[in-house]
This record gives structure tokens, sequence and C-alpha cells, in this order.
């Protein structure tokens, strides 16, 4: 799942050396990725009123769904 | 008279080597054209096999690995993905297949693969769809004319609301409008004739 975050995270912004995504375990069903971008690409990531972090964590939610688990998608900045 | 003859004859050969040449230019400029023409093509066929990969990487990755086929359509600028158990990439109403389309988009516009926006088909869900609500649009636009009176539908998405409003813009009978704010935004049709 973590690929595929960091698949599609990659193809958004301008800098994908500087994607890094942390994955932390919250209980046995619930993931946290924190995902960490280049400043300049935090508004890429997050799009306007939140509409691509939107799709980002609605992605990631289908694909959790598909492991019998949830995630939850965070931007650090 | 020789002398005459040739003179006759080299001005036919000048005049119809002008001609010839005449037709050069316009064969090499057909030629141009064609080959702009291709590579225009080539240029959109590449950039929406760019996408299609994105897609098809995207897809498999969501639905763990099951096997995904895309299909390009490079006229109807339509991507259309096959594959077994792929329902969570559609999701409830297409949701998900929305947000995956969206995101492809962003990405093919930002990379200046696509020139305008890319439809993601998932199983021809889209297709289905469009096929479903545009029957039960008509049968409920007869339902409107026959019993006089005003029929709400469903709650709709912005893009299968104007697939309604265009098929019942063909009957003269009944008038669509929408209602309520989104995502609760619906059709009512109303008949034109008859209202009780």
């Amino acid at each position: 799942m973590k690929e595929l975050l960091e698949y599609m995270v990659k193809e958004l912004v301008d800098n994908p050396d500087n994607v890094e995504i942390e994955e932390e375990e919250e209980d046995e069903k619930t993931i946290i990725f924190k995902l960490k971008v280049a400043e300049d690409d935090l508004g890429k990531v997050i799009g306007k009123k939140g509409r691509t972090a939107n799709a980002l964590r609605i992605i990631m939610r289908a694909a959790s769904a598909k492991r019998g688990k949830s995630s939850i998608v965070k931007i650090i900045d | 008279m020789p002398e005459n003859e040739s003179i006759a004859d080299a001005v036919d050969s000048y005049v119809s080597s002008l001609e010839k040449e005449e037709e050069d230019g316009e064969l090499l400029e057909n030629n141009v054209k064609k080959t702009e023409n291709k590579e225009y093509k080539y240029e959109k066929i590449s950039g929406l096999t760019g996408i299609a990969k994105i897609v098809k990487d995207a897809i498999e990755m969501i639905c763990l690995g099951e096997k995904v086929k895309v299909n390009t359509d490079v006229e109807g600028n339509r991507i259309s993905v096959q594959g077994d158990d792929l329902g969570i990439a559609i999701g409830r109403n297409g949701k998900n297949m929305a947000e995956l389309e969206y995101l492809v988009n962003l990405i093919g516009r930002r990379k200046n693969l696509i020139d305008r926006k890319i439809t993601l088909d998932i199983k021809d869900y889209r297709k289905n769809r469009i096929e479903k609500i545009t029957k039960t649009a008509t049968r409920m636009a007869r339902k409107a004319i026959r019993e006089g009176r005003k029929i709400a539908l469903k709650p709709m998405c912005s893009y299968e609301r104007k697939i309604i409003h265009d098929a019942l813009s063909k009957f003269k009978d009944v008038r669509t409008k929408s209602r309520d704010e989104e995502p609760y935004r619906r059709i009512i049709i109303y008949p034109l004739k008859g209202i009780k």
C-alpha cells in the first residue's frame, strides 16, 4: 500500500526524490501513512480545497479496504 | 522548319517542367502536412499510453496484483480497463473510479501527456451506467407525461445529470431541472401538458 501512495505522489510532484513516507501501525487494522514532500510540492499534493489530498485518501481507502484494513494519510508540513 | 520545332519543343518542355515543379511543390506540401498530422497523432498516442501505464500500475496496486488489461481509444480520449475482480477500483457509485480519473488527469496535464480530459472506464461501468440511467430517465419522463405530474429522480453526480438533461431535451413534452444541493442534487422532470 505504501508503494501505491509513493507511486501516485511521485507522479504528482516536481521533486520525486524528496518524497518520504513513514508507515506506522496504529492498531491491527489501522495504518497511518505520514507523507513528507518538498515544501514547493505541498500545494500539489493538497490541491485546491484539498481536492487532490482527498482523492489520494479515497484511493488509499479503497486499497486498504481490499486488504481488510483502514488507512489514514497524514500530510506533514 | 527544324529550328522552330525545337523552340516549340523547348517551350513545351519548359512549361511542363514548371507544371511538374508545381506538382512537386504540392506533393511536398501534402507530405509535410501528413507528417505533421502523424507526429501530432503519435504524440497523442504516446501521451495516452503513458497515462494508461499509470492507470494499469495504480489499479494493480489497489487490487492486490489483479491482472489488468488497458485499452486506449485515441479518438475518444478514453482508457478502458478490463480484469476480473476490480469492484474496489470502481467503488460505490463509481466514486473510487472518479477519483482515480481525477488523479490521472492531473498527472497527465502536469507532465504534458494530454491536452484534454481523459475518460476512465473500468469494466464498462460508465458505459453501462449511461445506458441504465438514460433508460430509467426516459421511462420516468413517459410516466410524468402520462400521469401529468412532476417526477423527482434519485440524487446523481453532475456528470450523470448532464447525460439525463441531454437525453430528455429531445422530448418536447417534458422539461428537466435540478433541485437541492450537492451531493443530493437531483433532477426533476416536469411534464409541459396536463398538469392536474
